[in-house]
Order: structure tokens, then sequence, then C-alpha cells
């Protein structure tokens, strides 16, 4: 089980840039098994059953999401592909493009298709041009060869696929920011509900999900949902791209099972750590992510799915940078606050303002004149980053810097 | 030459189209003046304010004229402990130019991350960061 | 359907916040940014429980079995630090400034007893040179503007509660840049031109947009026993005078004699009709009134008290000054400091 690959499967043994590498790995057969021989609503149900969850971080059932734009009697809907990746630390998706990106165009034509969509989105990261072309030269040779557009292979499906390039801000990776931002506003979250499911692009239900999430579908549709859920975590089945970074022997981008451990991960993936270093935590889930301290490192990776959600072991986006004590703490933690103070979108006060007097209170702890009056202030502003701002990024901004003066004991 | 008008003609005046007619214009003329937000307001039939409320919110948007060496270094985590807070204080300290603090480009593996007028440099250090600089100055 | 507020059975509509559901109950909840028309949720002040959980209460819609708490520990914690940060701009500024005792940012605080000194302020006036410095020193960029003829701004006393960008019927401002760089202001930060209709200035809970005047110039001729003061009351702005005053500035109730106590000599209120032909009722004095009384016009100052802040622009040889009802407050609580001996002049 743990050699199992989805995603990374036919990574560097294809061109990226020919479909014909892809059509001949087997590629765009999971759609044409949905064009002749399944309906809509048995894809649904089949991603339904796989139990996949979300990969850009929040774990949310995918097969739910879809089934409920299906479900909805509107006739405009939109498939929006979240390929807006900016988690620091975090280049999964990215990669995804630069390898196979028709397996993502196939998922993406698959799950549009299953809600009844007449457009779909990619929401792409601004900085990420190259991909850009990639993916524009992937939507061609697929148009030509009739796998989306109208008449998808003959049959009475149509579908237009859209870029959208985003235009650098951290937030637009969350789905109604980034709505926002394709509709020309300012990419700050909208009050929840109605969820995009329900009134999402232009008013109407809208899918968003994230690229990696949508790559598993075509496997999802020729081997079945079962079989998915067979693999990895039994809360959050399938493989998940791990980006390792930091102090590891080989950093870099591998595909394990939903479960695995972070021990596990830096050992038998990435090499182990680097020699001559200390290993002193490892942080998971990107700018967001909890701190993991040696002893913690057999936690198991997954996602928070269903009640019981065990925080401890959530792996966010995937991202694990492993620390080693060399590092300095001052750094990280301006690091931390900073993009936080520049990344909120800043319509709310305990965002906006307590980010900003973090980042001024982790200057002031490097410059070696905080005082205990700081240290008191930080305790309030974790509180209401974490209990009363308006979208999550509040709660997130919070996190490792919690960590840090909880498990690291910085003060100290 | 290009112009403002050219850019807008590329663009259907529907609100989606807003914000790529901003980036495009900020990258033709490296940022978008007011006088051009004045015209993309008008093509888009949107008030100034609404232009200018999105323009700067984004980082690849500027609404205002950039620095001959815009020197940008990530500073996010990934970066940070591969010293790019020190290539920050070199900057200021040696070269007397404050480097802007940008967000992760996804670039992990090859951080340090700097980018000077547009152009990416990978895995920067002191010694690196010297020879990259002399060029522009 | 019916939920519960404090262990209370209340009737509720679908669809309705739950901030005005308690307010219609005369329950209080305390408020920055939202209003009867725009409940954005942004100053996160008017938080409540919400089957034990922190929500705000100006935009979640009442739902059936919703138990509602309005005050607890918890709450009365949120609403503190959130005020708190935003009370970093304002500490120790509120006796040398023009909104003292009318700003809602003071009186919560003072409601909810914001004395420590937790954070320093983080906004200021940035020019050139200092730049680079001030933001090492971590200040955000203040925007002041006086050069328009109406509106006095600055963004230093701003609590960003976007309420002038809803209200602005031009959309004159906007929500500028991002995280803590966040500036409300107008595009460019252009000098503001609009038609100064005043809703603005009207609508903002702090010092941050202000009527423009020159007080000093305005006290110095009331208090001028040589200048013969006028008074013109627009039609209905008594009431908005009593409203602004009744705040914990005067217990006067007789608006006469609040503005003779001013310096005012004389009241001329105007009634619906004189509408179209305020100009040459206000003209009429320094002219036909100047004559029948005897009075040199160079001697008489005249006042138009009205929300029209935009007639500030057309003051004229018969027109002195344009007083709205906030600034007509601000002299009363002036007036009623020196009464106590809080100010000396």
């Amino acid at each position: 089980m743990k050699d199992i690959k989805i995603i990374t499967e036919h990574w560097g043994k294809i061109d990226p840039l020919k479909i014909e590498d892809y059509l001949g790995v087997g590629g765009y057969e999971a759609l044409g098994k949905f064009i002749s021989k399944m309906k809509p609503e048995e894809v649904v149900e089949e991603i339904k059953k796989s139990g996949l969850c979300g990969r850009g971080g929040a774990g949310f059932s995918t097969g739910n999401k879809l089934e409920s734009v299906a479900n909805n009697p509107k006739a405009e809907k939109y498939f929006i592909c979240n390929l807006e990746e900016s988690e620091p630390g975090t280049y999964k998706d990215r990669l995804i493009v630069d390898n196979n990106p028709h397996l993502l165009l196939e998922g993406i034509i698959i799950s549009a298709l299953s809600i009844g969509a007449k457009r779909a989105y990619i929401y792409i990261n601004g900085n990420f041009e190259k991909q850009k072309e990639i993916l524009e030269r992937a939507i061609e040779q697929a148009k030509e060869k009739k796998y989306w557009g109208e008449n998808i292979l003959g049959s009475e499906y149509n579908l237009e696929i859209e870029i959208f390039s985003g235009a650098g801000a951290y937030i637009c990776g969350e789905e109604t920011a980034l709505i926002n931002s394709i509709k020309g506003n300012r990419g700050e979250p909208k009050y929840r509900p109605p969820y995009p499911t329900q009134a999402g692009l232009f008013g109407c239900p809208t899918a968003v999900n994230n690229a990696e999430t949508i790559s598993n579908i075509p496997w999802i549709i020729l081997q079945g949902g079962k079989e998915y859920a067979k693999i990895g975590a039994k809360n959050s089945p399938g493989t998940k791209l791990f980006i390792l970074s930091g102090a590891v022997k080989n950093p870099g981008v591998y595909e394990a099972p939903t479960g695995i451990t972070v021990k596990e991960l830096i050992e038998e993936y990435a090499g182990g750590i680097q020699k001559g270093k200390e290993f002193w935590f490892a942080q998971i889930g990107g700018a967001c992510g909890k701190l993991f301290l040696e002893k913690e490192l057999d936690a198991k990776l997954n996602f928070s799915v269903g009640t019981g959600r065990d925080l401890s072991v959530q792996m966010g986006s995937g991202s694990i940078l492993v620390v080693d004590k060399s590092v300095n703490i001052h750094d990280l933690l301006i690091s931390w606050t900073d993009f936080f103070r520049r990344e909120s979108c800043g319509k709310c006060v305990p965002c906006r303002e307590g980010t900003f007097r973090l980042w001024e209170i982790a200057k002031r702890f490097r410059d070696n004149k905080i005082s205990d009056r700081d240290k008191e202030a930080v305790k309030d502003i974790l509180w209401t980053l974490n209990n009363t701002t308006f979208c999550p990024l509040g709660k997130f901004s919070a996190t490792a810097f919690q960590d840090a003066v909880e498990k690291l004991k910085i003060w100290k | 030459m290009q112009t403002i008008q050219k850019i807008l003609l590329e663009f259907e005046p529907k609100v989606e189209n807003l914000l790529p007619a901003l980036k495009k214009t900020s990258a033709t003329f490296g940022y978008v003046s007011e006088e051009d937000a004045q015209k993309i307001a008008g093509y888009f039939s949107i008030p100034q304010s609404k232009v200018f409320e999105t323009a700067s919110f984004y980082d690849l948007v500027k609404t205002k004229k950039q620095p001959q060496i815009l020197i940008q270094v990530c500073s996010s985590a990934n970066c940070a402990v591969n010293n790019s807070f020190e290539i920050i204080r070199e900057i200021e300290n040696s070269f007397k130019i404050k480097a802007e603090e940008i967000s992760c480009l996804g670039k992990c593996g090859e951080g340090p991350i700097m980018i000077v007028n547009g152009k990416i440099y990978e895995k920067v250090n002191l010694s690196k960061l010297r020879d990259i600089l002399e060029e522009y100055l | 359907m019916e939920i519960k507020i404090n262990n209370k059975i209340y009737e509720a509509k679908e669809g309705e916040g739950i901030f005005k559901v308690c307010k219609n109950n005369g329950i209080k909840i305390p408020t920055l940014c939202s209003s009867k028309e725009f409940q954005e949720g942004l100053c996160r002040i008017c938080v409540v429980e919400i089957n034990g959980k922190l929500m705000t209460s100006c935009n979640t819609k009442v739902a059936e079995g919703m138990e509602i708490i309005t005050e607890s520990e918890n709450i009365d914690k949120a609403r503190r630090i959130n005020l708190e940060l935003l009370w970093a701009d304002h500490a120790g500024k509120c006796a040398t400034c023009k909104k003292n005792r009318m700003c809602k940012l003071q009186s919560l605080a003072e409601e909810y007893k914001i004395e420590n000194f937790h954070f320093i302020p983080r906004k200021g006036e940035i020019t050139g040179q200092e730049e680079l410095d001030l933001i090492r020193d971590n200040w955000t960029r203040v925007v002041v503007e006086n050069e328009n003829p109406c509106i006095s701004r600055n963004s230093e006393f701003c609590v960003e509660c976007r309420k002038c960008i809803n209200v602005c019927p031009e959309k004159a401002f906007g929500f500028n840049h991002r995280g803590s760089d966040i500036v409300v202001g107008t595009p460019y930060e252009k000098v503001l031109d609009c038609s100064f209709c005043g809703e603005c200035v009207r609508v903002c809970p702090t010092a941050s947009l202000m009527d423009q005047n020159n007080y000093g110039e305005i006290v110095e001729t009331l208090d001028d026993l040589k200048k013969f003061s006028v008074a013109v009351l627009d039609f209905g702005i008594e009431e908005k005078i009593l409203e602004q005053i009744k705040i914990g500035i005067s217990p006067e109730k007789d608006l006469n004699k609040l503005l003779i106590n001013l310096g005012f000599e004389k009241i001329i209120s105007l009634s619906e009709k004189d509408k179209d032909n305020e100009d040459e009722i206000i003209k009429q004095i320094k002219t036909d009134y100047a004559k029948q009384e005897k009075i040199n016009p160079a001697d008489i100052a005249v006042f138009f008290i009205s929300s029209k802040i935009y007639k500030k622009k057309n003051k004229n040889e018969f027109l002195d000054y344009v007083l709205s009802e906030r600034e007509v407050a601000r002299l009363v609580r002036d007036k009623e400091k020196i009464k106590t001996g809080k100010i000396r002049l």
C-alpha cells in the first residue's frame, strides 16, 4: 500500500506538453468511461464512496460538496479548481501542473460535468506564469480531442474551461475570497451561510475544489470509490502529497498514503535529518501549521473529518518544515507574524490589529525589549484570534505563535 | 506603443475582467496611475474608489511608481530557516536599500528566494548577493 | 419562530439578525460597525454566545432552537480585547479631541473600562524621507486632509468600520490596501471632492471624519461683544441638535436657551416652506434687517445651522458660518466645561 501512487505515478516519465504521452498511459480513459457508461450522479456517488476529502487543508468531504451543488435545482452552476496555492512551504499543486497537467484537467472535466456545470474556472496563483502556459497548452490539446467544449466525445455534454489568474493574495485560497476575487472585488472572505455550494460565483451554486483533490478523481472513476477508500487512513483515505523542506536530506514532494507518521516521512522519504544538524521541531501545514516536537513525531497525519477531530494530527496542506536547533527562532516568529500581518485581508478588528501586534511584539522579543506586559498581551491577542475573527485565517495566524509559547517555551 | 486604451480593448467590460486588466496595466506601465485608474473606472462603469480598493489589495498590482531597483525577498518560514532575514539585513545595511518582504512563491526547495526587478534568484547567500546586486547598481 | 435569549423566550421573524431582535426587545449589545442598513461583522464587538459559541450578533440570523447569551465572561473578554486593540491609537488623546464626549469608541472604552495600555499607538503621519525609519518603528501611515471645504479627515482615529464607505451615495471612499496597512479613504489619497452631503460625517463613530471649520474663530466671534451673532436654524435641525447633546453633554432641553448661552443674539427658525428661499432669508439679515435695526452689517455674523454641510462652500458676504448639529454640540460641550471649571479660557 505504501507504494501506491495516484497523482505522481507518471511524473518524470511523460512529457507534460504532449497529450499523446498522457493518452499512452491510460489518460482520459476515466472521462471516456464516464461519458459512455456513467450518469453524473453515479460519479458523485463513487466519489462519496471513496471518502475523498479536500486536499487544500480543510479536509471537507469532496463527495458531499459536489453532491450539494449537483442537487441544487438552479440551472447555472460553476466548478472552480483552486490552484491559488500560496500556503508557505507548499508547492504540490504547482508540481502537478509541471508534471502531469492533463491528469488535473481530466479531473476538472469529470467533476464539472458531474455537478452539471457548464463552465469551469481554474483559479491559478498569479506567480505561476509557467504553469499557466502549460495549462493553456493542455487545455488547447484537450479541446482538439473534444474532451471539452461542445458535445464532449460526441455526447450531449458541453463545458467551457477558463483560466483565471490570481494577483498575489494568500487569502484568495479561501473559497469565498477566491470567488470575490474573480468578481473583481477585494479578496475578502464572505459571511457564510450562504455557502458557495448554495450561492457562489455570480450568485450561482459553485463547487470550489483544490487541484490535488481533483487529480484523484480519474483514478476513483477507473478503480472505483471502494478501492480508493481502502488506501491510507480510514477517516480520510487516499494518498497525499507531502512537501518536505528545511533540515532534511532530500527536500521535495512525496506521495504517501494518509495516516503515515511524520517520522516515517522524514526518515523514509526525505532521507532523514541533514548531517550535523539536530532536530528541533517540525511545522506541519504551512504558516498556519502546528509545531511538533520529537516525541510527537509518531502522530499519524490525517484530516479532521467528522466528529472527534484530533487537531494534533491534522496535516493541512501537507507541508512539513523541519526546523533544526541552529535556526534562529526570532527570525521564524517574525516570519510567521509578518506573513499574517501582510496577508490578513484587514477587514475584521482582531485579525487586522492582532496580527500587527503579534509582529510588533515578535520584533521586540528579537531586540530583547520584551516586557511582561507584552507577554500578557500575547495571551489576549491569541485568545481573540482564536475566538472572534471573521474567518479561519485569524485562528491560523495564532497557531504557530501559540505553540512557540507553549511547546518551545520561548519566553524562558 | 502600448496605451491604456489598447489594453482595455483587450478586455470586455465585465467585472471578471477588472483584475486581469489591472494586472496587465500594472505589468505594462510598472503601476496603475491615477489617470489610468480613472480610465479603467470609466471603461468598466464603476467608481474609481472601487478600482483602487481592488488594485491596492493585490501584490501583483502596484498603485505607486516602483523604485528603479525593486528588491523583494521571501520571508516566509521556509526561506527564513535558510537565512533570508540575513539577506534582508545585508541589503539594508550594505546597500542602503529597503527590500520588500514577500510571501512564499512555492520555490521552497530553492530558497532563499530573491527577486530583483522581476527576475527570480534562487539559493541566494551573502556572497552571491553582492554579485547579483552589483549588476543593478 | 421562538428563540431563547438570556434564558427567556422571544418571538423572532425568519431572516432577522440577532442584534436586531435583541434591540427590539430592549437587550443592549454594543457595536461600532453595524447600522440599520449594513451589518458586516467587522468590529467583532457585538459578539454573543450562540449555543455556546462566540459569534457576531449583527450578521448572524436567527434560527430555530438557538440559545443566545448576551453577557458572559467570555463575551466581556472578547469585547474588551477587541476594543483595546482599537483603543491604542486613541488612549490619552481624548481631552484635546474635537469629538470628546461625542465619540462612540470613547463611550465603549469607558463602559468596558479599557484602562490597560498594552499597546503603543501605531498610526502616524509619514512624509517622504522619514518614511523608512517610521515604518521600522511600526508606524502605519495616516492620511490627514483639510483641503476640501467641508469635511476634515484624519485616519489616525479611524476604526475601519466602513460606515462612511457604505453610506456614501457617490462611493467617494474605499477600503484600501491590505492587512495592517488598511487605510479607509479616497482613491490615491486624493483631496475629497464630492457633493459633501455630510452623511459620512454623521455616521463616523470617531474623530476620523469631522465638520471642517475654523473653531477658534467661531468661538471668538460668538464671544465678541461687538459682534451681533445671528443663528438661522434650518428646518428640522432642533431635534438633531438636542439628539446630539443629550448623550451626556448638557441636560438643557431648551434650544433657545442653549444658543443664547453660546452667544447668539438672534435666532431665526426656518419653516418647511422656507426650504427654497433660505439663501434669500439669510441675505436679508445683513441687508433689510440690518437697516431696520440700524446695525452696521459688518458687525453682524450670520450662522446657518444646518445638516447641509455642503453649504460651507457657499459662504459669502451674507453668510459667515455654516454649523452642523455636531458643531453646535461641540460648542455646547465646551461651554459646559467652562461652566464646570474644566477649561479656563
